[in-house]
């Protein structure tokens, strides 16, 4: 900590749009875009950003050596915040181009929308109501965003935690309900960017550097 | 000082600011134009600078729009009629000046125009679109000219053969189709749009509101007046043309134009003129409608885009002066602030050398002329000290950079 | 609850240079304002995302400047869509490190199809959208123009859209450019058609000059997301009066 604000850095391991992320954390924190290990390990607290492909997604982590630092980080319970592909990698694995590991943080798998009906397009592309659920409502991260607030989805692929109490929030397209806020001890994923949805995302960029702090 | 052919400078230099070089040929009285003469071109300053940019840059600075604007309005308030006849003429085709200069004459300045066109050689789709519009959309009265198409097309190839200028005998019908309806309605006062300085003219002729009579009113004899490079008198004694065709393209006649006072006036004297924001003021008020693909030639969508044979007037100041229609809509360009010179060169670099090829066959049937006449007289319309044949293409000597 | 179909309401900035510009039917390169000043109006006012397109990098045949795209958007919470010049799997890469979600591809999609499912591949579908400027040529039909509107491309919009999709595109941004900065409305007919045919979302725009033009464009197209550049550049309408109107017709919107 310097400053009175906790030391957070954000993962770059190679799958773009890091910017707002970066940008949304600087609001609270000291922050630092990075693919040091050991920059990592020593970190107050992680975002482990990402869009793109699963397979390429754990590719970059590999390519980078940051696996090992990331599992190190979360068996010491140090708050770890992934964003959309970021919050896909930490389930175990997912059915995008073949069958891909992911880092098995939290257990379930990620698969491909179903089809849904004529207006419902995929990618889900879009602001989505969260329907926070009960343990969501408790829970710090959440804290101070309104039940049904909307938040900026993009992606074709969903989140299905195998343990119904991690779901903080779920979402809905086309018909279809899915996990859209997941949590285990202190590792959080969100779907949705909370970096790309406006005031109220960064409340809960806000409420992560809160976590990290405590 | 040693001259290259058309009496253009030998020693090749582009302008600092816009895109266009020393070859560009001022305006001149064309009805007079022969094969040999040798041309006046653009003058640049000590500084690499062009007169049309020193123009521009003068423009911008010195001028009080404010006050120019007062003496449009008194200019109006002395012609304006309101007893329902036509207080002014305004020429052009309905393209975004012409369109501008009309429109906003009747609906700012209240006046009363009769719009008169000289109609292209061959309407393209757009362009007799555009033409209409300007009368059903932004509500003007015109009255289109077509002179006879069997001379007019011995005309234009007689030009094209000789003077390697197929345009030149549309430009000499069209700058005196305005004096002569003027004199026939008795209206007295005339508008252009530009002053041709915005193309490089003398400095001098551009600060006062009004075109020297010289270039619309002369007496002139059928020996005088040549079109096509060839005398009138010459054409009708050869029964290439009866006496009476040459009508449309004599000047007025200077006793009647001095009885009847006329005057014509560019409107971009009086009000800071802007081909691009002309566009955009047609766009919202004579139904203007830019091409819906970029010209060949250059890289925009709304200029000169009414006639076919436009692209062969282009192509041919190409082979003559080494500019084609990208080099002068992009130099107006940097003139007017729209792109910076690194981007005209480069848009330049991209689009002046193109071949019109789209109406390239309706051009040789127009002129009937065929492909290796054609050929044969572009080639041997290449100034030495501009072009080289190197592995069999012509190549420009000097690239813009 | 209908929450599903919450319609975006977006702002297209149209750069050159450091300036945002404004045409009409694809011409004419008029500054109309200052990119951060306009993106940071329409963000505070609750826009739903941004498009940020370089329309001269084609057909100048030079570099997006990604510096500027990242001064422009700094500190812009919202969806970014980005796109002009937009030659290969690379420069989408930078664009996407430099803020952007989403990278509009065009001139370069049509003259290198192949570059649409690198792309897919590489960053996923959701961050590659097919930027189509469509120009109507007969009944129902209209035909894709590439290089700032300047070039007919040959392919019909209906069946490239299908075409992109197929190879992976993940939403398309439909122009038209008969309706560009005309203020006559969209052009219904043809967000229809790209509707039919898109299995993504389609991005409708060109042509609003009134609040009642995109109100009556997504009630007639059923479109899910709508974009204007002239209503809100030349303050005609603000983010705000769009979206409230949107609501009281009864369209679900983010306020």
């Amino acid at each position: 900590m310097t400053n009175g604000k906790p030391k957070i850095v954000v993962v770059d391991y190679g799958v773009g749009n890091l910017q707002n992320a970066v940008s949304a954390v600087a609001l609270y924190a000291n922050v630092s875009l990075t693919s040091d290990a050991e920059e990592i390990r020593e970190a107050d607290g992680v975002v482990l950003p990402g869009v793109g492909s699963y397979p390429s997604g754990m590719d970059g982590l590999t390519k980078r050596g940051l696996i090992a630092p990331i599992l190190d980080v979360v068996r010491r319970g140090v708050p770890l915040l992934g964003i959309c592909l970021g919050a896909q990698l930490l389930l175990e694995k997912s059915t995008e181009f073949g069958e891909t590991e992911g880092l098995g943080i939290i257990s379930g798998n990620v698969v491909r929308f179903p089809e849904l009906s004529e207006d419902a397009k995929i990618p889900n592309i879009g602001w989505r109501p969260l329907g926070i659920t009960e343990e969501g409502k408790d829970s710090v991260l959440l804290d101070g965003v309104p039940d049904e607030t909307l938040m900026f989805f993009i992606h074709s692929y969903v989140l299905q935690p195998a343990d119904k109490k991690a779901v903080l929030a779920t979402s809905e397209h086309g018909g279809y309900t899915f996990a859209s806020v997941v949590r285990k001890d202190a590792v959080f994923g969100t779907q949705f960017h909370p970096e790309k949805s406006g005031k109220l995302g960064l409340r809960i960029v806000e409420n992560f550097v809160r976590i990290v702090s405590r | 000082m040693e001259t290259g052919m058309y009496g253009l400078p030998l020693d090749v230099k582009f302008c600092t600011r816009c895109v266009i070089s020393n070859q560009r040929p001022r305006s001149t009285v064309e009805f007079k134009s022969t094969k040999d003469e040798k041309k006046e071109t653009v003058a640049f300053g000590s500084d690499g600078v062009c007169d049309a940019c020193r123009y521009a840059e003068w423009k911008k600075t010195k001028i009080d729009w404010k006050k120019r604007e007062n003496e449009l309005r008194a200019l109006c308030d002395k012609h304006r009629r309101s007893d329902g006849s036509y207080d002014c003429i305004v020429p052009g085709s309905g393209g975004k000046d012409s369109g501008f200069t009309s429109h906003i004459l009747k609906y700012t300045y209240g006046m009363n125009p009769l719009t008169v066109t000289w109609a292209p050689h061959l309407y393209t789709e757009v362009g007799w679109k555009n033409f209409q519009n300007w009368m059903h959309v932004g509500g003007l009265d015109n009255i289109l000219f077509t002179p006879n198409g069997r001379v007019h097309r011995l005309l234009t190839k007689l030009a094209f053969q000789n003077l390697l200028h197929p345009f030149q005998p549309f430009i000499i019908g069209q700058k005196y189709v305005a004096p002569k309806t003027a004199l026939h309605y008795k209206v007295p006062l005339i508008f252009y749009g530009e002053n041709q300085a915005e193309y490089g003219n003398k400095i001098e002729e551009n600060d006062k509101p009004t075109m020297d009579e010289r270039f619309f009113a002369q007496d002139v004899t059928l020996d005088e007046l040549k079109l096509g490079g060839v005398s009138a008198a010459e054409l009708i004694k050869e029964k290439k043309i009866f006496p009476q065709d040459v009508s449309p393209y004599l000047p007025a006649p200077k006793d009647e134009i001095k009885k009847l006072g006329v005057e014509v006036h560019y409107l971009g004297y009086y009000l800071r003129w802007d081909p691009q924001e002309n566009f955009y003021y047609c766009a919202e008020h004579t139904g203007f409608q830019a091409n819906s693909e970029r010209t060949e030639g250059t890289y925009s969508k709304y200029s000169s885009i009414d006639d076919k044979i436009d692209r062969f007037h282009f192509y041919t100041t190409l082979i003559k002066f080494g500019m084609g229609q990208a080099s002068h809509d992009a130099s107006q360009e940097v003139r007017n602030g729209k792109i910076t010179r690194e981007e005209a060169v480069a848009l330049v670099r991209k689009y002046d050398q193109e071949f019109p090829k789209k109406y390239f066959k309706e051009f040789l049937e127009y002129v009937d002329i065929d492909e290796g006449t054609f050929w044969k007289l572009i080639d041997a319309g290449r100034p030495p000290h501009l072009w080289e044949k190197k592995n069999g293409e012509w190549i420009l000597k000097y690239q813009l950079a | 609850m209908a929450q599903n179909k919450i319609v975006r309401v977006l702002s297209r900035l149209d750069i050159k240079g450091p300036h945002v510009v404004k045409t009409v039917h694809a011409e004419g390169l008029r500054v109309v304002g200052e990119p951060r000043v306009l993106a940071a109006r329409y963000y505070e006012a609750w826009v739903d995302g941004i498009i940020y397109m370089d329309i001269v990098a084609s057909l100048y045949e030079r570099e997006f400047d990604f510096e500027q795209l990242k001064r422009v958007t700094e500190g812009l919470f919202i969806p970014l869509t980005v796109g002009g010049g937009m030659r290969s799997v690379s420069d989408i890469d930078r664009a996407l490190r430099s803020g952007a979600d989403k990278v509009a591809i065009n001139t370069h999609a049509v003259y290198n199809p192949p570059l649409i499912e690198e792309a897919a591949k590489r960053f996923g579908s959701q961050c590659v959208v097919l930027s189509v400027e469509a120009k109507a040529v007969g009944e129902e039909r209209w035909e894709a123009y590439t290089e700032g509107g300047r070039e007919p491309s040959g392919k019909d919009v209906v069946e490239w859209v299908r075409e992109a999709t197929a190879r992976g595109a993940g939403e398309i941004l439909l122009t038209s450019i008969d309706r560009d900065g005309t203020k006559k409305g969209y052009d219904i007919d043809l967000i229809q058609a790209v509707r039919a045919a898109s299995p993504v979302p389609v991005i409708a725009h060109g042509g609003a000059g009134t609040v009642e033009d995109i109100v009556d464009a997504v009630l007639a197209t059923d479109a899910k997301a709508i974009s204007a550049s002239t209503l809100f550049h030349y303050d005609l309408a603000s983010v705000g009066e769009v979206k409230r109107a949107l609501a009281a017709a009864g369209v679900p919107v983010r306020l």
